[in-house]
């Protein structure tokens, strides 16, 4: 029985790495610039198609793929904010209109998955794994390539956390998510610091892409179904606390992976979305969130 | 609404009457026969999110519901399609009006979020409890309408005349209930300003609620054509790809209008099926590329031009 | 040093000043006074590049600035001071000083924040806890301090009295008169109308989103309808 709690534990928490790389993008990108990106899971898409250019076609080496994803789309991401987000800003003013932003990036995500389609058509596309070989654990054995995510995972998260809590341009970010008003009076550039946070959100998605294209294949909609869950997490963790959202992350996966002792495998997806609307029910901001007015 | 204004919406109906006469290709009949089903639910969604503000992610769940609740009554309980139609919109209509529970709580983006949470989890059980829904296979093998011509032609102009019936008094029943009564003033003070609208007495937990169960009911409805049309419900019914088609064609429209939305539906079904068939695989891009341009560019979408901001 | 000329402004359609004019001269203290929704606060916000004018010039040491965004009007050298909410609660007293200081070095920064905890002990003392813990008047002291570290040349105050006790307004006001000694030019909105008339040189009413009246403070005070509309019955 504990062999058996300890294998799931294990899955659980590598899965959280995942998880966690595409969460705290989406939790990061509405804490500053206060929009629900509902394309999150396209630019993971976008990471796989990447990583699959550069590795099957260009016969590059794997760390390549993985570079080629996180660049591509962190510069297709600096493209969202000045075409998208800042016109419907300049159109509605300083009014809040959170739904309208939501449907735009809506609009972007049936744009982009059907762009996929259209450009790359929908085989699913194969990705020779950037890491071989499996280790074995005793209690259970885990692919090195799961390893790799989470050991990516942990190591961009960790530059991330770093960043915004000890560089300036870090503490911009955070000035701005917290009171962008101030932060403008301080001479942050808002526009500039929008658009860079949208692309570093992104991109946090794409590298998780190209590094789960081997495990799951390339094809356009790979990412939906990861974007609808990132919003159950980051709503458990707090919508636009990028550690909330972290934490979240291992507290979904450890969950889902746990419930295969008792439920039916099919059914662990219901799990992220029965928390979310639970806790939307009885405390909206989430374990770590700031008071939900309005 | 002026002369002008009224012109174009009879013009669309007049249309939807004459094309069975006109042109009886079975093609036309097909597209315009799911056009008319496309218009029902995009009216529905635009009573709740346009007139009500209260903005639905998961209009396709109530569809779905819908589809489901008529396709396996007609199948299992040999219920006939004309009842089966009333499970399926009542069915959806009380899943809808519990989903207004909660969202009196909830605002903006978090009642959109937890209408797409539910959404995707009746997509999940569509999916997944393989007794009550067939799973993946969806439910087949049950019998449409009664009483229709056998005839190829005949069958699908029949078909077209009974569903742009049932549309087209649906969706008078919206309009009526959205522009003539009292409970479309509250819908609309809800949509403008909550609070404000509370102050002046207005009951908006009873308003909100009858606009969740209306809206859902007549997308419920919208399933249950479906079903009876298709001949088979899947569990793809319920996918985000529905939501975006129905927002797009609603925004396309023009929110909070009922009869922008209709239109919308009609020229972007139309548009995304031409597309198809001229071989092009790029119809849900041009729906994507619409939302986005009309949501910034054009709020009021194709109701609004021609009016002054 | 700074001009605003026929200025009409407001949020989306709703236009609240419809034809502001005013001069700030360097180095002076000019104020803003009027009933409330005048527009005093639109006026600043305008000013500032918070708001885009619908219509009007503003022009700043002979450059049009009309349009332009607040972090490239306060990189011309003029501080903003809100009304209220003007600083990172959730920061430290700390960090509040340092995003102050985001434009300039990092020597500079460091320089100038040791500069505010020598004349600010109080400060220091309190620099790592939350800005949003220190009292009302304390915030607005802090509020000024973080100002200061980039050196503005024009300090844009929106009612710095507003909500505080007394004591702490005549604290503010003295740090505003010292530092409007050390030649720093301040454009202050009041509801406070004593306390702006002891220190300002000159003094613009705003009624109604237009101007209805400026002069130097003895002026104001001794015009009887001034008085009576806007000072009250019983101002001296």
């Amino acid at each position: 029985m504990l062999e058996s709690l300890l294998e799931f534990l294990i899955q659980g928490v590598v899965l959280g790495g995942l998880y966690a790389l595409f969460a705290v993008g989406l939790s990061l990108i509405f804490g500053v610039l206060d929009v629900i990106n509902v394309a999150h899971g396209e630019f993971f898409a976008i990471g796989g198609y990447l990583a699959f250019a550069a590795v099957v076609l260009l016969h590059l080496p794997g760390a390549m793929g993985i570079l080629g994803a996180a660049v591509g789309t962190f510069l297709l991401g600096l493209c969202v904010y000045p075409l998208l987000i800042a016109p419907l800003k300049r159109r509605l003013g300083g009014r809040p209109q959170g739904p309208l932003y939501l449907v735009l990036t809506l609009g972007l995500s049936t744009f982009l998955q059907s762009s996929l389609l259209a450009i790359a058509g929908g085989d699913y596309l194969r990705v020779p794994p950037q890491v071989s070989g499996i280790l074995d654990l005793g209690v259970t054995a885990v692919s090195f390539q799961r390893l790799l995510v989470l050991g990516v995972a942990a190591l961009l998260l960790t530059a991330l956390f770093a960043f915004l809590r000890f560089h300036p341009e870090g503490l911009a970010v955070r000035a701005v998510s917290q009171n962008p008003d101030a932060a403008q009076a301080m001479g942050i550039n808002l526009p500039r610091v929008f658009a860079f946070t949208l692309a570093l959100g992104v991109a946090l998605a794409g590298v998780g892409g190209a590094l789960m294209a081997p495990l799951f294949n390339v094809y356009p909609a790979v990412g939906f179904p990861l974007t609808i869950k990132a919003f159950a997490i980051t709503i458990l963790g707090g919508m636009g606390n990028p550690a909330g959202a972290l934490v979240a992350s291992f507290v979904i996966s450890i969950a889902e992976s746990l419930s295969v002792m008792v439920i039916p495998s099919q059914w662990q997806n219901l799990i992220a979305f029965a928390v979310m609307i639970v806790m939307l029910l009885i405390r909206p901001r989430g374990l770590f969130g700031r008071a939900v007015s309005r | 609404m002026t002369r002008r204004a009224r012109a174009l919406p009879l013009a669309i109906a007049a249309g939807a009457v004459l094309l069975p006469v006109l042109l009886p290709h079975p093609f036309v009949l097909t597209i315009a026969t799911q056009a008319a089903i496309w218009a029902l639910l995009a009216a529905s969604w635009d009573l709740l999110s346009g007139y009500t503000g209260q903005i639905s992610f998961g209009h396709a769940g109530f569809f779905a519901l819908g589809a489901y609740a008529a396709a396996a009554a007609t199948k299992h309980a040999d219920v006939s399609p004309w009842l089966g139609l009333l499970v399926g919109a009542t069915i959806a209509a009380v899943v809808g009006l519990l989903t207004g529970f909660p969202a009196l709580r909830l605002r903006g983006h978090y009642l959109a979020l937890v209408t797409l949470g539910l959404a995707e989890i009746i997509r999940l059980v569509a999916q997944n409890w393989m007794a009550l829904t067939g799973g993946p296979f969806g439910i087949h093998d049950f019998r449409s309408f009664p009483g229709l011509p056998a005839a190829a032609l005949a069958y699908r102009q029949a078909m077209y005349g009974v569903v742009v019936a049932i549309v087209a008094a649906s969706i008078a029943v919206m309009y009526l209930l959205c522009e003539r009564t009292d409970a479309g003033k509250a819908f609309r003070a809800i949509r403008e300003d909550e609070v404000l609208a509370q102050t002046l007495g207005i009951n908006t937990t009873r308003y909100k609620l009858l606009a969740f169960a209306v809206s859902s009911g007549f997308a419920g409805l919208a399933g249950g054509l479906y079903a009876y049309y298709v001949q088979l419900v899947s569990p793809s019914v319920a996918s985000a790809a529905t939501t975006s088609l129905v927002i797009g064609m609603a925004v396309f429209g023009g929110l909070g209008t009922l009869w922008g939305p209709v239109l919308g539906a009609l020229l972007l079904y139309g548009l995304y099926e031409g597309l198809r068939f001229v071989g092009v695989v790029y119809n849900l891009v041009a729906v994507g590329l619409v939302i986005m341009v009309f949501v910034i560019y054009f709020p009021r979408g194709l109701a609004g031009i021609g009016r002054s901001a | 040093m700074l001009e605003l000329e026929g200025v009409r402004s407001g949020y989306g359609k709703l236009e609240i000043l419809q034809s502001a004019s005013l001069r700030v001269p360097d180095g002076a203290i000019i104020g803003i006074i009027g009933p409330n929704g005048a527009g005093k606060s639109t006026l600043l916000k305008t000013a500032f590049g918070y708001l885009p004018p619908f219509a009007g010039r503003i022009v700043l040491d002979g450059l049009p600035i009309a349009g332009r965004r607040p972090d490239e009007i306060m990189r011309l050298g003029v501080g903003y001071l809100a009304q209220a909410g003007g600083l990172f609660a959730e920061m430290t007293v700390h960090d509040n000083l340092v995003l102050g200081g985001y434009t300039v070095s990092r020597a500079d920064k460091r320089h100038a924040i040791d500069h505010v905890y020598t004349r600010f002990p109080l400060f220091r003392d309190r620099r790592r806890q939350p800005a949003g813990a220190l009292s009302g008047g304390e915030q607005r002291l802090l509020a000024i301090a973080r100002a200061l570290i980039v050196r503005p040349r024009l300090l844009l105050l929106d009612e710095p009295s507003a909500a505080l006790a007394p004591r702490f307004i005549d604290e503010v006001y003295a740090t505003l008169v010292a530092l409007n000694r050390e030649g720093i030019a301040l454009l202050i909105v009041e509801q406070n109308v004593e306390a702006i008339l002891a220190v300002a040189h000159r003094v613009f009413v705003l009624d109604l989103g237009q101007n209805a009246f400026d002069g130097t403070p003895a002026e104001l005070r001794a015009s009887d309808s001034i008085r009576r509309l806007y000072l009250g019955e019983d101002a001296a």
